[in-house]
């Protein structure tokens, strides 16, 4: 199999924490910043310097996903959540799943 | 596209109508193929059937010597369908009338013997025996990775701890497994390429992905009535805000998803907390994420001809961003 660039590194080193590099993009999505709410130091470093932070703390993310992630950021920079729902409810179409 | 699932459900029907068995048991068979047929006819882009034949034509130039192994994968996608509505309690009505043990003689026999009798039509058709060995190591590896997954998400319920990690991973053997298997029979009929061929089932992984995370979002956020919640399973979305939450944020919506696996009273208010969490955005993300390593993984494989863009297109779909939020789709090569 060929190995899925940054998903499969935690699995292969613990030093490497994929979970917390997830959910510190979880808590970057959350809109309008309320970031108060949560006082992680790492996760308020990686709003300012994505690249810098995410190494500093070992987060598994690769170079490419870093790129992906601030494509998605710059993209959806002005797309609200009630916007995306929109998306879900009315004109997206989808295969059924199993 | 509707041309492709008429001729493997052609093809399927002929197995199906030859196998030595009770004429109760092949009837049994022929309603979960009848779903099939329903199904391709309301969504002729079936995964299933469209990646074997898309890949095995992007790379040899022909669909047709790859139909037995995608009637073989839609009859793994039927009989795992059928599983997976009974342990969601979503069956069809086609099979209201039959009992639990019925559904789940066809689920087995759908799963563990047709794909391999179907992939024995390419012996007949000269394919050398160690490539035939190959393939239905394949399915059958497939099918503990997919039944492996399927028992995770029916654990993850009763769990007090899901991480991300462990929903991504569950997702992965679910359904990037078998999508991985879809394009990678493809591939290993008309190449002996590994590289290639790896190309082609890490694609199909990732394609997989994204298109269940699609699923789980459209499921909270697309219906009235969400069976997930009604289930009480924990998808992505969920996972998440459980992640995010903190101190009384949390326990509401732990409260919350309890009590929404009674009724659908409460599903819009959960629906209304998950998107205050940043679930919808965040499933929004991860797919782009999964998205992007397909089309990396793909553009490896270097799909040929109409095949190839048709394949794009497919994976153009898998997002969960308004269209014109996509301008430049395709990453850059390095």
């Amino acid at each position: 199999m060929v190995q899925q660039e940054g998903y499969e590194r935690g699995r292969e080193t613990e030093e490497f924490r994929r979970d917390t590099a997830l959910r510190a993009l979880g808590i970057l999505s959350i809109e309008g910043g309320q970031l108060s709410a949560y006082d992680d130091q790492s996760i308020r470093g990686i709003t300012t310097a994505l690249e810098p932070t995410s190494w500093d703390y070992g987060f598994a993310l690769s170079p490419k996903e870093v790129e992906d992630v601030k494509d998605f950021s710059e993209k959806t920079a002005s797309l609200s959540d009630e916007e995306f729902v929109r998306h879900l409810k009315g004109t997206l179409k989808i295969e059924r799943r199993w | 596209m509707r041309k492709r699932a008429g001729q493997v459900f052609a093809l399927l029907d002929k197995v199906i109508e030859a196998l030595p068995v009770p004429s109760t048991h092949r009837e049994l068979l022929q309603v979960q193929l009848g779903v099939g047929k329903e199904r391709a006819e309301a969504w002729p882009e079936m995964s299933v059937i469209q990646l074997p034949l898309l890949v095995h034509t992007a790379v040899a130039g022909d669909e047709r010597p790859a139909l037995p192994v995608a009637a073989a994968c839609t009859l793994l996608y039927l009989g795992a369908d059928l599983l997976d509505s009974t342990l969601d309690h979503e069956l069809p009505p086609s099979w209201h009338t039959h009992d639990s043990a019925e559904v789940n003689l066809a689920a087995t026999t759908l799963l563990a013997a047709l794909p391999q009798l179907s992939i024995a039509i390419l012996r007949e058709r000269g394919t050398p025996p160690a490539r035939l060995w190959a393939l239905s190591y394949l399915f059958a590896d497939t099918v503990l990775e997919l039944n492996a997954g399927q028992h995770e998400d029916l654990l993850f319920p009763n769990r007090e701890n899901v991480s991300l990690e462990d929903s991504l991973a569950m997702v992965k053997r679910k359904s990037g497994a078998p999508y991985a298997l879809f394009a990678r029979v493809g591939a290993v009929l008309a190449t002996e390429d590994s590289s290639a061929i790896e190309a082609y089932a890490a694609f199909g992984s990732c394609f997989g992905v994204a298109k269940q995370l699609i699923n789980d979002a459209w499921d909270i956020w697309g219906e009235d009535e969400s069976q997930d919640l009604l289930n009480g399973k924990r998808t992505l979305p969920i996972v998440h805000a459980l992640s995010v939450l903190r101190g009384e944020q949390r326990e509401r919506l732990q409260n919350l998803l309890a009590v929404a696996r009674e009724s659908a009273e409460h599903h819009d208010e959960v629906r209304s907390r998950l998107a205050a969490a940043g679930s919808v955005r965040y499933t929004a993300l991860m797919v782009w994420l999964y998205q992007q390593q397909a089309r990396r993984h793909l553009s490896a494989a270097s799909p040929q001809g109409p095949a190839g863009r048709e394949l794009r297109m497919l994976l153009d779909r898998a997002s969960l961003l308004p269209q014109a939020k996509e301008a430049r789709l395709w990453p850059k090569q390095t």
